[in-house]
């Protein structure tokens, strides 16, 4: 028994050993979707996560539906109102964008096709299992035609960024997270910034030259510079610009128009 | 029969830190059971067991998360230290999950960070990690109590 004890500590280490040296090397490399398998795991546990998403959905949204039955048919009606005048709007819209291009045409501006996106429609399923990242899970994946660097939107506002596409299911790393980053302007003076993630509930724009005229309450919305998002989408309001005298730029905090823990659904630019 | 409920349990752990527990979030900080789970195990089962579940199910928290292999490195090498720390401890087992719970969960957020930080050049926000800290500490030594039961039956073969 004595002999038998070193051997099995040994053995022991070798293991966890091979499992942090297997995981450090992946992780290093470039195949950190380990051949695929990354993606087949992905698409195992969606199944799951899509059923007890729609389950806790269902269970949370009854009670209050029963409660607001009655309300219903009153809601009904005035929606319909609200939808004939938006369709109004909309078709006088696609009028004026029409309009728009073909003035942009006669002054010899290059025919960009500036809306020319669709909105694909899909469900927050979950919520990335790590800490580290800010990151929702979306029912729609490679079968939908999704790809990484697709937009995500809501009528809100600006959600985030699909950064990795497996067959059912993607994940979009939301502007909340340190790490994205994302290109903007102040809707009243035109000044360019950065937004940044820094908490759930405030973004950082960086950048933003300290000879600009930033205030609380301005609009920020992202900027036509930008490669991956539309121009003009509401990223959210300045609630904080201040500057020192002899700093470069402003230090801008901005409440988010989106509210990222309520999130059910979003549309994907394509 | 153990091994399918030790993969039910796995899954059920998933799902429930990825669907569920993030729509019941404060501040946007919920708590990760992953960890608590993983505590539990390495207190309760033998230590060849504790790191292949470990590293499972901290496996299919990357996977489900982004970017590297973090959380597969930190929770095999916990599972360890937690495996070399109760043949020191001669208190009961409970109360020892939940001390290590509240010692570990602060202490490896701190660690995560700092290496993302340094090695990995993530951004990150500290007075938000130090926020996170404290909250997802409190919410782990609440799921002990919950979590700890269904382990224990599980390592036991109940």
């Amino acid at each position: 028994m004595t002999a038998y004890t070193p051997f099995r500590k040994k053995r022991t280490y070798t293991l966890s050993a091979v499992i942090i040296l297997l995981a450090l090397l992946i992780s290093l490399s470039a195949y950190r979707d380990i051949f695929g398998v990354r993606s087949i795991l992905i698409s195992a546990i969606y199944p799951f996560q899509f059923a007890v998403s729609s389950l806790w959905k269902g269970a949370v949204s009854t009670p209050s539906s029963i409660l607001n039955l009655r309300n219903l048919a009153k809601e009904n009606a005035e929606l319909k109102g609200k939808l004939n005048l938006a369709l109004s709007k909309l078709a006088l819209q696609d009028e004026l964008t029409a309009e728009n291009e073909r003035l942009r045409q006669a002054l010899g501006f290059k025919y960009s096709n500036r809306y020319g996106f669709s909105l694909l429609p899909a469900q927050v399923i979950g919520k990335g299992a790590s800490p580290w990242y800010s990151i929702i899970e979306i029912n729609r994946g490679a079968t939908s035609k999704v790809q990484v660097g697709v937009p995500a939107i809501v009528k809100e506002g600006l959600v985030g960024k699909v950064i990795e596409v497996s067959n059912f299911s993607s994940k979009v790393l939301l502007i909340t997270d340190p790490d994205s980053g994302v290109a903007a302007v102040d809707q009243r003076s035109r000044d360019f910034g950065l937004i940044e993630g820094h908490s759930p509930e405030v973004l950082l724009m960086k950048y933003v030259s300290s000879a600009g005229d930033i205030k609380e309450e301005d609009k920020i919305v992202t900027s036509s510079i930008s490669s991956i998002f539309p121009a003009g989408i509401p990223i959210g309001t300045v609630v904080r610009a201040t500057k020192k005298e002899h700093d470069l730029f402003y230090q801008i905090e901005v409440k988010p128009s989106v509210n990222f823990s309520r999130l059910e659904e979003v549309f994907l630019v394509l | 029969m153990r091994f399918l409920k030790l993969a039910a349990y796995i899954l059920a752990v998933i799902i429930l830190q990825t669907v569920i527990f993030p729509r019941l979030s404060f501040m946007g900080v919920y708590p990760d059971l992953i960890l608590v789970s993983v505590i539990a195990f390495a207190v309760l089962a033998e230590r060849n067991s504790a790191t292949l579940f470990s590293g499972s199910l901290a496996f299919l928290q990357d996977i489900s998360s982004a970017g590297i292999y973090l959380n597969t490195i930190v929770k095999v090498i916990v599972s360890n230290v937690v495996c070399s720390l109760k043949e020191e401890f001669m208190g009961n087992e409970y109360s020892l999950t939940a001390g290590l719970v509240a010692a570990l969960t602060p202490l490896i957020l701190i660690t995560q960070a700092g290496i993302l930080y340094f090695f990995f050049e993530k951004n990150l926000s500290w007075s938000y990690l130090i926020f996170s800290m404290a909250a997802t500490t409190v919410y782990n030594l609440l799921m002990v109590p919950l979590l700890f039961p269904v382990v224990k039956r599980m390592v036991s073969g109940d």
